[in-house]
């Protein structure tokens, strides 16, 4: 808690980085479903 | 468009992210001598961040200036600046960012802690908000990118209507989800911020209520356009004049609105002569902000407005493929 309380603006931006990287994993992992699917229809 | 689907485009967008985040934490905020004398008279802060550059060393202790060029002694209590915590070389002319307390009695300041020495950029303290302040780089693009997003859309809505190509309603639903996604982020970081410089997440403020609204607004063009059942081209007419119609009312509840509404919002009542001018746009067109924190914001909402539109290229392929399907069955 000691740490937390003394280092709050870091945890902070940690907690906001995490929460882009999440969003552009997500963001990435559906990029990757919709080529397959847009692939997949160009071939049919 | 294409350029999203290039991995390195992408990656290079997730490194600049991740550098905005840093540059928004990491910056020291550095204010004036009269901050900390106000903060410290006012009780509200006793220890002040101060961005200040060393200019002597009299009888009385190092002599400061401040950004605005304003004299400040700063009291040492017999410690030695040059070795002070791991600073070690301090040299007339060196810039610090410095944590000090005003001492009424001597009328000087003193040295709590040396935050940074010669700091590449310093953002400035915002009496009332302090560290807090740091969320404009956050909050404001994110606003402002919603607002790009929503006329994005309405442009795609017009150039249906006038064209009758699905591909443009394609695109106005995704700009619109891009743009309510980002009203949603917005509203999250303002609520949060309300928390802690207001008292609570929601006040029903001016501002906060014509949020409210414009996500109410545009909810219900999704739900438009989902549940009407008539010809594909009937909702989507009908939707491309709902959404005309909720840029309208997104221009209104986000400008005219909180500016004519006393507001604790900034810039809440300046159309009237009421409250302080907005910071960014007023009717005087001068920028109350100072040009970092300004400059940063601005390349927030590049990165932000790259994001959306990679969001936005994203749901209107799903939405190309969801009705290419729909056809085949």
């Amino acid at each position: 808690m000691d740490f937390l309380e003394h280092n709050s603006l870091y945890v902070v931006g940690i907690i906001s980085a995490v929460i882009w990287l999440g969003l552009f994993t997500f963001m990435f992992a559906v990029e990757r479903r919709v080529r397959k699917l847009e692939q997949t229809d160009t071939h049919k | 468009m294409k350029i999203f689907r290039s991995n390195i485009f992408l990656f290079c967008l997730c490194i600049a992210l991740a550098v905005q985040v840093f540059i928004a934490f990491e910056t020291p905020i550095g204010g004036s001598f009269s901050d900390a004398v106000q903060l410290s008279m006012n009780g509200v802060q006793a220890v002040t961040p101060v961005k200040a550059t060393l200019v002597s060393v009299d009888s009385i202790g190092e002599l400061f200036k401040d950004l605005y060029g304003e004299p400040g002694h700063i009291n040492l209590s017999g410690k030695s600046l040059v070795s002070y915590g791991s600073f070690t070389s301090f040299a007339k002319g060196d810039v610090l960012v410095m944590s000090i307390a005003y001492n009424p009695s001597t009328k000087a300041f003193d040295l709590v802690d040396v935050i940074r020495e010669n700091p590449i950029m310093t953002f400035p303290m915002i009496q009332g908000l302090g560290e807090l302040g740091r969320n404009i780089l956050f909050h404001v693009p994110m606003s402002m990118v919603a607002f790009i997003a929503f006329v994005i859309g309405t442009i795609y809505s017009i150039l249906y209507l006038v064209k009758r190509n699905y591909d443009y309603d394609r695109q106005a639903r995704a700009a619109s989800a891009g743009g309510f996604l980002f009203t949603l982020m917005a509203t999250v970081t303002g609520s949060i911020w309300a928390r802690f410089s207001w008292g609570t997440f929601w006040n029903w403020d001016p501002r906060e209520i014509s949020i409210f609204i414009l996500l109410l607004v545009y909810m219900a063009y999704f739900m438009l356009r989902s549940l009407l059942e008539e010809s594909e081209d009937k909702k989507a007419r009908i939707a491309a004049v709902y959404n005309i119609i909720g840029m309208i009312s997104a221009f209104f509840l986000m400008f005219i609105l909180p500016r004519i509404t006393q507001s604790l919002h900034p810039g809440g009542g300046s159309l009237v002569g009421k409250g302080a001018e907005a910071p960014l746009l007023n009717l005087s067109g001068k920028t109350h902000i100072d040009r970092t924190l300004s400059n940063m914001q601005w390349i927030s909402v590049i990165l932000f407005l790259f994001v959306f539109l990679w969001i936005k290229d994203i749901y209107t392929r799903i939405l190309r493929l969801q009705d290419k399907r729909a056809e085949e069955i």
